[in-house]
């Protein structure tokens, strides 16, 4: 209970700094409208095409719909974790990281209350971008298993989770040049299945893509909202994001305690 | 104060045989020769101390001295390379939660806060870190930000608040869990000089004479080292040069202060003379 009470300070915190910047919202908003406007012109662009494209039919045949869940959830990992280590970031140079770490609160408690914040923002925006889809340009929702898409989001967000606690690792023990962030958004972008078909990839290209988890959402996330996929249709993503998170999470949270044990090391908690 | 090489039993604080050394920042052509070894840069040598409970003890010493360095180590934030460090007999490396919850540590650098939230909000924030509960948290909010003055301020926003209540708000934050170990690291530095004596007889008769709190006392401000010690250490290139009262080690503080002072200026003069510019330094340290 007391942990979740400290949890809850953490996202207290945040969304009182981000709400003093009243701009901030109106231009999230507007930004994932101009995302919707732009792809949906795009999609007409080809409209007569769009039919013949075999490898969407598996999707419901929509690129519209397609593209517009591949950038919402590309958009929620890369937008996560971007905010995650700016905010881990700007408490080392403002000091607040030190003298958070000078209070009792566990690391997991400080690292974890931390990312609380830019994953329900970031879900925000994602959530906004579909709606916006579906009310303003008309994409046809058909719901699958309800259970199946509830375990494979919460499954998204604890594999971000993870991937968010490795570049705060970064950022501890380097202050600048997390690596983590510009490879999975670089990856995911290029093998995931963002704008186009996992399936018009190489087979080879394929298998490598299956080890990002953000593969297993799209495709979970596509059939799930647009052909009304089962549970067991979902299977596989659901097997593919739990091996993901079951794997990463822990070593996460053993890299985060070493950079911090390093950083101790060097006296290096506070310097920027 | 004692200053022994056995542990003291009942001892609030308790270091012995720390030595701590950071490694010299290197050009990138000596960071790509990764096998020779690196310079490092003894920041602290030795050093052991004890501070009993309800005793107030300041460290003075002049910049560099290892003043904040072993403050932090003491509250978990650097690791020594060699030596232990227990406080209220638990040990900084081994139970480092159990010593940070016994620990208000007052951070000399005043901007380590939230600067869009108000006082009261980053109070709020860090006493819940603090593992302090929404029952007792307005309760202390309310205490120490009064115990600095800065009730009428609480609901005003950081970024709108001087240095010196920036600093009063660091203050208030080290004693919001009423820990009954405080360290105080260049506490009054942008104080004005009656708020600064006001702090000075908070820490004096209010948290250790009366609370009965044990404190660290970090400074390099003579007079208010004068004034608040009842025993102080001064330190002196990573080590501790002389234990006693103020008046018992006045003079080698003052000799410390002036021989920092004598080293730089000689550098100076150096330096001037390699550009031409006659200066005469023995003017600067008479």
């Amino acid at each position: 209970m007391k942990t979740l009470i400290t949890l809850w300070s953490f996202v207290r915190r945040d969304i009182k700094v981000a709400v003093s910047y009243r701009l901030q919202f109106f231009f999230q908003a507007t930004a994932m409208l101009s995302i919707c406007i732009t792809f949906f012109f795009l999609t007409m662009m080809f409209s007569d095409v769009e039919a013949n494209i075999a490898s969407l039919d598996k999707y419901g045949g929509s690129y519209f719909a397609f593209v517009t869940i591949g950038i919402a959830i590309s958009n929620y990992v890369d937008f996560s974790l971007r905010t995650f280590s700016s905010s881990i970031r700007q408490a080392q140079m403002t000091g607040t990281f030190e003298a958070m770490m000078t209070t009792p609160a566990s690391i997991g408690v400080i690292i974890g209350g931390s990312s609380l914040y830019p994953l329900l923002f970031t879900s925000f925006r994602s959530v906004l971008l579909i709606f916006f889809g579906v009310f303003l340009f008309g994409i046809e929702i058909k719901l699958g298993s309800i259970s199946a898409l509830g375990l494979v989001i919460i499954l998204t967000v604890i594999c971000t989770l993870a991937l968010g606690i490795f570049s705060a690792g970064f950022i501890v023990l380097f202050h600048r040049g997390d690596p983590v962030t510009a490879a999975v958004s670089g990856l995911t972008w290029f093998l995931s299945g963002v704008i186009y078909p996992k399936e018009i990839l190489p087979d080879w290209v394929q298998s490598i893509a299956a080890l990002l988890p953000v593969t297993h959402t799209l495709e979970a996330l596509r059939l799930g909202l647009l052909q009304g996929a089962s549970w067991n249709t979902q299977q596989n993503s659901i097997i593919g994001l739990a091996l993901f998170a079951g794997i990463t999470v822990p070593l996460a949270f053993l890299w985060f305690s070493w950079t911090i044990r390093r950083a101790k090391i060097a006296g290096a908690l506070a310097r920027y | 104060m004692t200053q022994s090489d056995s542990e003291t039993p009942n001892a609030m604080i308790s270091v012995r045989g720390v030595s701590k050394s950071f490694i010299k920042k290197r050009s990138i052509v000596s960071t790509l020769r990764f096998w020779r070894p690196k310079e490092q840069v003894a920041a602290l040598d030795d050093v052991s101390l004890d501070l009993a409970r309800g005793e107030l003890v300041t460290l003075v010493g002049p910049n560099g001295a290892g003043k904040s360095t072993l403050l932090k180590i003491i509250s978990t934030l650097i690791q020594p390379d060699s030596g232990t460090v227990f406080v209220d007999g638990k040990n900084v490396l081994k139970n480092p939660e159990d010593v940070k919850a016994r620990i208000g540590y007052v951070l000399a650098d005043e901007r380590s806060f939230y600067w869009r939230l108000s006082c009261r909000e980053n109070l709020r924030f860090f006493g819940s870190l603090q593992g302090l509960t929404a029952q007792n948290l307005d309760e202390r909010i309310e205490i120490s930000s009064a115990m600095f003055g800065l009730g009428e301020y609480l609901d005003k926003e950081f970024m709108n608040l001087s240095t010196g209540q920036r600093q009063r708000l660091a203050l208030a934050r080290g004693l919001i869990a009423d820990p009954p170990i405080v360290l105080f690291d260049e506490a009054t530095r942008s104080l004005d000089p009656g708020r600064a004596e006001r702090m000075r007889w908070i820490v004096k008769d209010l948290l250790v004479k009366t609370q009965g709190k044990s404190v660290l006392f970090a400074s390099h401000d003579m007079e208010e080292v004068r004034a608040i010690s009842d025993r102080c250490i001064l330190m002196v290139n990573g080590g501790i040069a002389s234990v006693g009262s103020f008046e018992q080690i006045e003079s080698r503080v003052r000799e410390a202060f002036a021989e920092e002072a004598r080293k730089e200026t000689e550098e100076f003069t150096k330096l001037l003379e390699t550009h031409g510019i006659a200066f005469d330094s023995k003017r600067v340290n008479q």
